[in-house]
C-alpha cells in the first residue's frame, strides 16, 4: 500500500478502539470473568473461579428446556423464512424494471430497520382477540369466537419470521445478483424443467447466500427479546427475556453472564462451523 | 431479454409466494400505522371514524414524550459519536497498511455480531462496576446510554466510509499532492469531499440504529429515562391502543425518513 | 438435426422492433452465420430459435416439428453461449453429463456419450476438472461438448469466439468447422466478427436494424454486396457519391465516369447512389494499366506499412480520397506526394 494522506494511523485509530474497547470488549470480558464467580444472597457476588454457574444451567431441565425452546424456534422460524425468502429474494434480483427494483429494496430495508417495539405493536394488533386478523375471520364467517392466536408459539413464529425474512431476503438476493441469468438460460435449452433448474443449477450457486443468510437469521432469532415477550405472554419463555429477568430482577450476576455466554457460544459456534462448511464446500467466496 | 416468467409453469405458486413474503414483512407496520387513525378508543375492526387525536394524547404523556426526545438527543449524539471516531478510523483502515490491521477491523465490527442481550447485560454490569469502584455513576444516564449507542452505530460509520475510500481512486490523491497540496490539505479538500455522501450516508444510519435500538438499551436506561422503543414496549405490556399505534406510527415515520433520505446518498442494497 | 424454417418472425419490445417479420430457411447441416453490429437483432432471432425469448408474431419450424410455443427445454437445441455459461460448481464432465441427465439416459450410455463428446473436443483428460480451473479456451471447448452431446436439431452459437484472443479464434474456428462438418448438424452462428463469419458459414445473413440486408455466400456479400451497409460491414471500400447513366456507366459528382458490372436491386438508375470498389482490386502505378477499365489520377498523400500489403492514401484532383491496398513489394517505389494513376476492372466494380 502506497503512503497514506494525513496523520499516522495510531492516531486515526485510537479514538474508535477506545470506544469499543470500553463499550464492548472489557465488558465482555469482564462478564466471563463475572459468569465464574458465585452467587451469594446477601453479598450478590463473590470472587471465585468456578464452573458451578454453567453447571447449574445445563443440569436444569429448566434452562435447558428454555434453551431447547430457544434453538427449537430459531431453527423453525430459520428455515420458514429461508422457504418464504429464496422466491421473493429471486423476484427482486430478476426484476428489470430499475424503478419497481429500488422501490422493492426500500420495502425491504426499511422494515429491517424499523426496530422490533414497532413491529411487536403491530402485530399484537394484528393477531389480538379483536385484532385484524379474527376481524376477518368472523367477517368471512370461518369462526364464531375470536382464535387465541397471541400469546401462543404460533404467533411468536409468525413474528420472528416477519421480522427476520427481511434480512434473509437482502442476503439471498445479494448472492442472486451475481448469478448470470446465462446460468439458468444453458440449464433450460439443455432441457431441464425449470424446477429441476432451480434445483440441479440455481440452489448450488445459491448455497453460500443460504448460508450466510440462515445465519444471520438463525442468531437474530436466537436473541429474540420482545418478540418472545410480548407475543409469546408470560409463559413462552426464550434466553433473551430469561438473560434480562436473571441480570435485573434475580440480581445473580454471576448466573446472568453465564446464561448471556451460552447464547454468544451457540451464537459463536454456528459461525464458526458454518464458515468452516461453507469454505470446505465451496473454497474462498 | 429475459426467459419469458410466463413461459415458466408455477408461476402463480411463485407470485404468491412471493405476494406473501411481503405481506408479513410490511403488515405489522401497515396495521399499527392504520390503528393509529381509528376513532374508537378500543381497538375494534373496522373502525368508527378516523382521528388525530392520538397523536396528541402520545404527546401528553410524560413516557412518550421524554422517550422521543431522549431518543432523539441520543441518536443525535451516536451520530456525532460515531461519525467523529468512524471516519478517522476508516480512513486509517482503508488508506494505511500496519500489523493487526485485520484484528482492529473485526474489532470495530464485533458490536454487529454481539447480540444486543448480551452487551447490554455485560455493559450494565460493567457501568455497575465502575461506578462501585469511581463513584462515577454511568447506567442509567446519558453518557452512559450514549456510549453504549456510539459503539452500536460505529461499525456501520466505519463500514459505508472505508467502502467509499476504497471506492475512491488513489490517483486522484496523488494528483493533488503533486499540485503542492500537503497530507492535511490533500485530505481536507480531496478526499473528504469526494466521501461526502458515504459519511451522510454513516450518519444517519447510526441515528437508525441508535433510535430504534431495544435490546442494548434495555438494561442501561432508568427510571423516568426510557427510550421511545422502551416506552412502547413498557406500555405494550398492559394495554394496545391507538395510543401507542400513534407512538409507533412516528417511530415508522422517522426511520422511513431517514432511510429514504439515505438512500440518496448511498443505494440501501448496496449497505449490506 | 433437421432444417430449420422461420416464417414471419418478428419480436417488439414495447414500441421497439427488434426484429421484423423475417422469413428464412437454413438447410439441414447448413452452416449459417446471423452478421450485423450489435444491436441488429441477431441475438433476438437466436434466442427466440431457442425458446428463451418468446416471438411476437410468427413460427418457428424444426423440421416438420412446430416449435413456436415450445419452451426452451422442449426444444431439442444446443446452445454455446458468449460467456460459455459452464455450471461452476459441476466438473466438466458433470457439464456435459447435464442435458443427457434431464433426457434421463441410463448411466452407462450416459457416461460412454460424455466421454466420446470430450474425446471429439480433446479434452477427455480434464473430465472431473472445475469450470475455473480451465483456460478459456478449454472452457469454449467444454461449452460446444456440452451442446453436441445431445445431439440436438440444432446448434446455436452465440459470439462463440468473441472472449478469446486472435491466435486462439483463429484455431477454434477451424475446430468448430470441422467438428460442424463431421456431425453434419444444422448450425447457428451469431456474430459480429465478420472474419468469423466469412471463415465459419457457408451461407451469411447479413442484418441491419432488425431486418435482413442480404444473404448470400461469402463471396456474394463480398463481391457483390446488396447495399452501401453490406459493402461497409464487410471488409473495407471505397465509394464515391453520383448516379447510374448507362446500363454500365456511372457518373460521379465530380464527373468521373466509371463503368461498372454489379448493380444492387436497391440502387435504381439515374438516381441518386454510390460506386464502390474494394482497395486491393486497384492498382497503384505511374501509368495508366489499359487492360483495365475504369482509371483516376491523383496524389499520394499518405502510406502506411501493414506488413503484407502497404495502404496508400490518394487524393483525387476533386478532393476526394481514395484507399488503396498494394502488395509490400511496387514494381516502382512510390512516396508521398508522388503523382500516381490507379486502374481497376470493372468487374470489380458494384453500385449500391
Amino acid at each position: 500500500m502506497r503512503r497514506g494522506a494525513g496523520p499516522p494511523p495510531s492516531l486515526l485509530l485510537s479514538p474508535a478502539a477506545l470506544v469499543i474497547t470500553l463499550g464492548l470488549l472489557l465488558p465482555m470480558a469482564m462478564m466471563f470473568r463475572f459468569s465464574l464467580n458465585r452467587y451469594s444472597a446477601n453479598e450478590l457476588m463473590t470472587q471465585a473461579l468456578t464452573l458451578a454457574n454453567y453447571a447449574r444451567f445445563f443440569s436444569d431441565p429448566f434452562y435447558l428446556g428454555v434453551l431447547g425452546k430457544t434453538i427449537a424456534v430459531a431453527m423453525i422460524s430459520t428455515f420458514v423464512a429461508l422457504v418464504l425468502g429464496v422466491p421473493a429474494a429471486y423476484f427482486l434480483a430478476r426484476l428489470s424494471a430499475p424503478r419497481l427494483k429500488s422501490a422493492l429494496i426500500l420495502l425491504t430495508v426499511i422494515p429491517l430497520l424499523m426496530g422490533n417495539s414497532v413491529r411487536t405493536a403491530g402485530w399484537m394488533v394484528l393477531l389480538g382477540d379483536r385484532g385484524l386478523c379474527n376481524a376477518i375471520l368472523i367477517f368471512l364467517g370461518l369462526t364464531a369466537e375470536p382464535v387465541r392466536i397471541l400469546y401462543t408459539g404460533k404467533a411468536v413464529l409468525i413474528a420472528l419470521v416477519a421480522a427476520i425474512l427481511p434480512y434473509m431476503i437482502i442476503s439471498l438476493q445479494s448472492v442472486l445478483e451475481g448469478i448470470e441469468r446465462v446460468y439458468e438460460e444453458a440449464a433450460l435449452t439443455l432441457g431441464a424443467h425449470p424446477a429441476t433448474m432451480f434445483r440441479r443449477v440455481l440452489l448450488p450457486m445459491l448455497m453460500p447466500g443460504i448460508f450466510s443468510g440462515s445465519l444471520l437469521c438463525f442468531i437474530l432469532a436466537m436473541n429474540a427479546y420482545a418478540t418472545p415477550l410480548l407475543i409469546g405472554g408470560p409463559t413462552f419463555q426464550m434466553m433473551a427475556p430469561l438473560v434480562y429477568q436473571q441480570l435485573t430482577k434475580v440480581f445473580d450476576w454471576p448466573f446472568a453472564s453465564s446464561m448471556a455466554f451460552v447464547l454468544m457460544a451457540v451464537t459463536i459456534i454456528s459461525v464458526v462451523l458454518s464458515s468452516v462448511f461453507v469454505q470446505r464446500r465451496y473454497g474462498r467466496v | 431479454m429475459a426467459v419469458s416468467i410466463r413461459a415458466l409453469p408455477g408461476r402463480t405458486a411463485f407470485l404468491a409466494s412471493v405476494g406473501f413474503a411481503y405481506l408479513i414483512i410490511l403488515a405489522p407496520l401497515i396495521a399499527v400505522f392504520w390503528v393509529s387513525f381509528f376513532r374508537n378508543k378500543i381497538i375494534a375492526f373496522p373502525p368508527q371514524g378516523y382521528t388525530l387525536a392520538w397523536f396528541a394524547n402520545a404527546w401528553s404523556l410524560d413516557d412518550f414524550r421524554n422517550g422521543f426526545v431522549l431518543s432523539l438527543e441520543v441518536g443525535i449524539i451516536a451520530t456525532l459519536g460515531s461519525l467523529l471516531i468512524g471516519v478517522p478510523a476508516a480512513l486509517a483502515l482503508a488508506r494505511h497498511d500496519f500489523r493487526g490491521r485485520e484484528a482492529i477491523s473485526a474489532a470495530l465490527m464485533s458490536p454487529l455480531i454481539v447480540p444486543g442481550i448480551v452487551a447490554g447485560t455485560a455493559v450494565y454490569m460493567f457501568y455497575i462496576e465502575i461506578e462501585t469502584w469511581t463513584d462515577v455513576q454511568l447506567a442509567a444516564t446519558l453518557p452512559g446510554l450514549c456510549l453504549a449507542h456510539v459503539v452500536l452505530a460505529l461499525p456501520w460509520t466505519v463500514r459505508l466510509v472505508t467502502a467509499s475510500l476504497i471506492g475512491v481512486n488513489r490517483l486522484v490523491e496523488e494528483a493533488a499532492m503533486t499540485l503542492g497540496a500537503g497530507p492535511v490539505k490533500t485530505l481536507w479538500r480531496v478526499t473528504l469531499p469526494m466521501i461526502r455522501p458515504a459519511i451522510v450516508a454513516g450518519g444517519l444510519f447510526s441515528f437508525v440504529v441508535s433510535f430504534v435500538d431495544l435490546e442494548k438499551s434495555l438494561f442501561l436506561v432508568g427510571p423516568g429515562r426510557m427510550t421511545l422503543p422502551i416506552a412502547i414496549i413498557n406500555y405494550l405490556e398492559w394495554s394496545i391502543d391507538p395510543t401507542i399505534a400513534a407512538v409507533a406510527t412516528i417511530q415508522i415515520l422517522i426511520i422511513s425518513a431517514a432511510l429514504l433520505l439515505t438512500d440518496r446518498f448511498v443505494r440501501l442494497s448496496r449497505v449490506f | 438435426m433437421a432444417k430449420i424454417a422461420l416464417e414471419n418472425l418478428e419480436k417488439r419490445f414495447g414500441s421497439f422492433v427488434a426484429v421484423e417479420s423475417l422469413s428464412l430457411e437454413i438447410a439441414d447441416g447448413e452452416f449459417l452465420a446471423l452478421l450485423g453490429p450489435s444491436g441488429c437483432g441477431k441475438t433476438t432471432i437466436l434466442r427466440m430459435i431457442s425458446g428463451l425469448t418468446e416471438a411476437t408474431r410468427g413460427r418457428i419450424h424444426f423440421g416438420a416439428r412446430d416449435v413456436t410455443g415450445l419452451p426452451p427445454y422442449a426444444r431439442n437445441i444446443g446452445l454455446v453461449f458468449q460467456g460459455y455459461a459452464l455450471f461452476p460448481h459441476m466438473t466438466v464432465a458433470e457439464n456435459v453429463a447435464f442435458g443427457l441427465e434431464m433426457r434421463a439416459l441410463d448411466r452407462g450410455e450416459i457416461g460412454h456419450r460424455v466421454h466420446s463428446a470430450l474425446e471429439t473436443v480433446q479434452l477427455a483428460g480434464l473430465a472431473s476438472r472445475l469450470p475455473r480451473q480451465l483456460s478459456g479456451g478449454q472452457q469454449q471447448r467444454v461449452a460446444l461438448a456440452r451442446a453436441i452431446v445431445i445431439r440436438p436439431d440444432a446448434l446455436l452459437l452465440d459470439e462463440p469466439l468473441s472472449a478469446l484472443d486472435a491466435k486462439l479464434r483463429q484455431e477454434l474456428r477451424q475446430e468448430i468447422r470441422r467438428l460442424q462438418r463431421s456431425l453434419g448438424i444444422t448450425t447457428i452462428c451469431v456474430t459480429h466478427d465478420q472474419e468469423e463469419a466469412l471463415s465459419l458459414a457457408t451461407r451469411l445473413v447479413v442484418m441491419h436494424h432488425g431486418r435482413i440486408e442480404q444473404i448470400g455466400t461469402p463471396s456474394d456479400l463480398y463481391e457483390r454486396p446488396a447495399s452501401r451497409f453490406v459493402a461497409e460491414f464487410i471488409g473495407k471500400s471505397n465509394f464515391l457519391d453520383g448516379r447510374v447513366v448507362a446500363k454500365d456507366e456511372f457518373v460521379t459528382k465530380s464527373g468521373f465516369v466509371f463503368r461498372f458490372q454489379r448493380q444492387s436491386a436497391r440502387a435504381s438508375s439515374h438516381e441518386a447512389s454510390s460506386v464502390g470498389f474494394r482497395p486491393e482490386k486497384i492498382e497503384i502505378g505511374r501509368a495508366r494499366n489499359a487492360a483495365l477499365a475504369n482509371h483516376v489520377e491523383g496524389t499520394v498523400d499518405a502510406i502506411t506499412y501493414l506488413g503484407a500489403t502497404t495502404e496508400y492514401e490518394v487524393r483525387l484532383p476533386s478532393l476526394e480520397r481514395l484507399t488503396v491496398h498494394a502488395g509490400a513489394n511496387p514494381v516502382e517505389p512510390i512516396g508521398i506526394g508522388d503523382e500516381v494513376t490507379l486502374s481497376w476492372s470493372s468487374e470489380a466494380t458494384f453500385v449500391v
